[in-house]
């Protein structure tokens, strides 16, 4: 058996499988057409430009610093206004993952390739 | 026939000392205090997870994995199981306080549990469901404790067609029945076989789908996939519904009586719901088994079940105990159930079990009939680690329950950003390297695409999980056959599986038809 056979075969079973459910939904659609308009799509593109920013920082700045930028700047995304306790968060949450993933797990976390 | 007697009867005693053996072996290996306080802090952790609306069981599940691969396995394990049976626990407590099913497992749990609520009983109903959860799961258990070495018995009869055949019986079944429509949820599991693919070819160790990059050379990692896929795309969801509406805001039912018996469950009452709640455990048990049906339908059919046979049916949907309990039992007994099919034949029933097969496989164990032969203490650890979970179960109850309304209450706008975070550095610290960090990030974001449309990540995740072993299945059989497809239809077992799924897809396109018809009437 080459390599190849089994993600063919899959992709046959996938291509049978989308023409009927394209045929199928081509036939309903006739009767009910639904309003596929995406209320908060510009949340969901600042969400995900968010989160690969976040990543980029990681690889630049270091884990830590990455994290206590973003973190108190998605609680306010999610609307917690106390800054108090989003500053608290900022040092805490990192702080604490940062002992257990360094000191106990001894997984090195990313220290930025700007400050290795 | 005083011989066949006297042979039955000592191969029955045989039976028993073995097990009583295996099971000793499984207390010692279990009794160690990194062990105890793993499967607790588990408890404690999913009950907590599972009483937050929004947060998931399998959320819960995929935040801890990463913490637990510097573990000893059964330690891992026990961590886990806690985890799961707790979170299912827990989704009662928000299905009780503010009507909304923590888990959709616990849906049938609202029904009785806020109105009790309603009535300034929540003290009452909180530690039923809490009882009920005990119970239902200790029977499950117990059976299934017996079951499981038996199974695993011929689990042997087992060869290449045969896994082809199983797990294309698993996958149909779950593909299934995760989601409304049939076709949208062989499309997802199709696409997550194709995931499996990636990577190194298990036989001849050429690249597939790597696009020359060297980090896609060992395939997609595990652990990045299943938190993107059942984390990112709930924070996603919450970080849109802020958009279109204000937080969300719970009404808890704060409802407080003075009289002390509406905070504790009375022996009366207890003893009243036994029958149901143990009616539970064994549906629980036989529902858990099947792959695909899980925890909810089971909850349903116990609630259904009590109603028919209780001798109050009137004050069900009222703020019964019974139905309370019914309902609770039946989705706790669930969790040892599931874990049959993939302790005795590495296959998983439902996601949860998915995920530990993910598990099992980090820690280099494969589940499956050998498991019974080669790690006989593990397997009988995690059995005392399910019963344990029971014991946890109380104990947690006892000292959340007060609490309970406090968390139901946390706000998203600080738990979600927590739980980021924890899906980013768990993603990095399995393989320590920022490329799965992306791949659980882009997943998430696919999955949230999908589940806009309709697909579950559900099908997805498991097709990804089993996806090797059906390739393996599938290429060993047709290189033991030269080619021809007639092997799998060469034995029993393989050809009633392959009936099965083709009895399967057809009742539930037909189920679909019919619902579909009944609606556009």
């Amino acid at each position: 058996m080459p390599p190849d056979f089994f993600p063919n075969c899959i992709t046959i079973l996938l291509g049978i499988l989308s023409s009927i459910f394209l045929i199928g939904s081509l036939r309903d659609n006739a009767s009910n057409e639904k309003d596929v308009k995406h209320k908060g799509f510009i949340r969901f593109v600042l969400a995900t430009s968010f989160f690969f920013v976040y990543l980029f920082f990681i690889h630049w700045i270091g884990w830590i610093i990455a994290t206590s930028l973003a973190l108190p700047g998605l609680m306010r995304a999610f609307g917690s206004k106390r800054w108090i306790i989003n500053i608290m968060a900022a040092v805490l949450v990192p702080l604490t993952l940062y002992i257990f993933f360094e000191k106990i797990a001894l997984v090195p976390l990313p220290r930025g390739i700007l400050f290795n | 026939m005083m011989e066949v007697l006297s042979n039955s009867m000592a191969l029955v005693l045989d039976a028993v000392y073995t097990f009583a053996l295996n099971f000793s072996e499984g207390l010692k290996l279990f009794f160690h205090w990194q062990n105890i306080l793993a499967n607790l802090g588990g408890v404690l952790i999913g009950s907590i997870f599972g009483s937050i609306p929004g947060l998931t069981i399998i959320m819960a599940v995929a935040l801890a994995l990463p913490f637990t691969f510097q573990m000893e396995s059964l330690t891992a394990i026990s961590l886990l199981l806690g985890i799961y049976v707790g979170a299912i626990y827990g989704g009662s407590v928000s299905a009780i306080l503010i009507n909304t099913p923590g888990t959709p497992a616990a849906a049938a749990t609202a029904m009785d549990g806020y109105k009790l609520c309603q009535k300034g009983k929540a003290g009452k109903a909180l530690r039923m469901a809490n009882y009920a959860s005990c119970v239902g799961d200790l029977v499950s258990t117990s059976i299934v404790v017996i079951i499981c070495p038996i199974l695993a018995n011929v689990a042997f009869f087992f060869g290449p067609p045969e896994y082809f055949a199983l797990v294309l019986f698993s996958l149909t079944i779950i593909a299934g029945v995760s989601t409304r429509s049939v076709i949208k949820g062989l499309i997802s599991g199709a696409l997550g076989l194709l995931a499996a693919t990636v990577g190194q070819d298990p036989f001849v160790a050429t690249g597939r789908f790597t696009f020359g990059s060297f980090d896609l050379m060992s395939g997609l990692s595990f652990v990045p996939l299943l938190i993107g896929l059942f984390a990112v795309p709930e924070i996603i969801r919450q970080l849109e519904r802020k958009s279109s509406g204000p937080n969300i805001d719970f009404d808890i039912c704060e409802i407080e009586s003075t009289n002390p018996d509406d905070h504790r469950v009375t022996w009366k009452e207890f003893k009243s719901c036994f029958r149901s709640m143990t009616r539970g455990g064994i549906i629980g048990l036989i529902l858990g088994i099947i792959p695909g049906l899980g925890a909810t339908p089971s909850a349903f059919v116990s609630y259904e079940r009590a109603l028919r046979n209780s001798k109050n049916p009137e004050e069900f949907g009222e703020g019964s105990l019974e139905g309370l309990a019914a309902a609770e039992s039946g989705n706790n007994a669930v969790n040892g159930a599931t874990f049959v099919p993939l302790l005795t034949l590495g296959i998983p029933g439902d996601i949860i079990t998915a995920v530990m097969l993910g598990a099992f496989m980090m820690h280099n164990i494969t589940p499956g009939p050998l498991l019974f032969e080669e790690h006989t203490a593990l397997v009988y650890g995690i059995f005392v680690s399910l019963f344990m979970c029971d014991i946890s179960l109380r104990i947690v109850g006892m000292v959340l329950i007060p609490f309970a309304s406090k968390i139901a209450k946390i706000p998203a706008s600080i738990l979600f950003p927590i739980v980021f975070i924890l899906c980013v550095t768990g993603s990095y610290a399995i393989n320590n390297r920022l490329f799965d960090v992306g791949i659980m990030i882009s997943m998430g974001v696919f999955a949230y695409i999908m589940g806009r449309y309709g697909f579950s990540p559900i099908p997805f995740m498991i097709a990804f999980v089993l996806g090797p072993m059906f390739e393996k299945g599938m290429r060993r059989s047709l290189a033991l056959s030269d080619g021809d497809p007639k092997i799998f239809f060469s034995s029993p077992i393989a050809v009633g599986f392959i009936l099965l799924t083709v009895i399967s897809i057809v009742t539930l396109v037909r189920r679909t038809r019919k619902k579909d018809s009944s609606l556009s009437t």
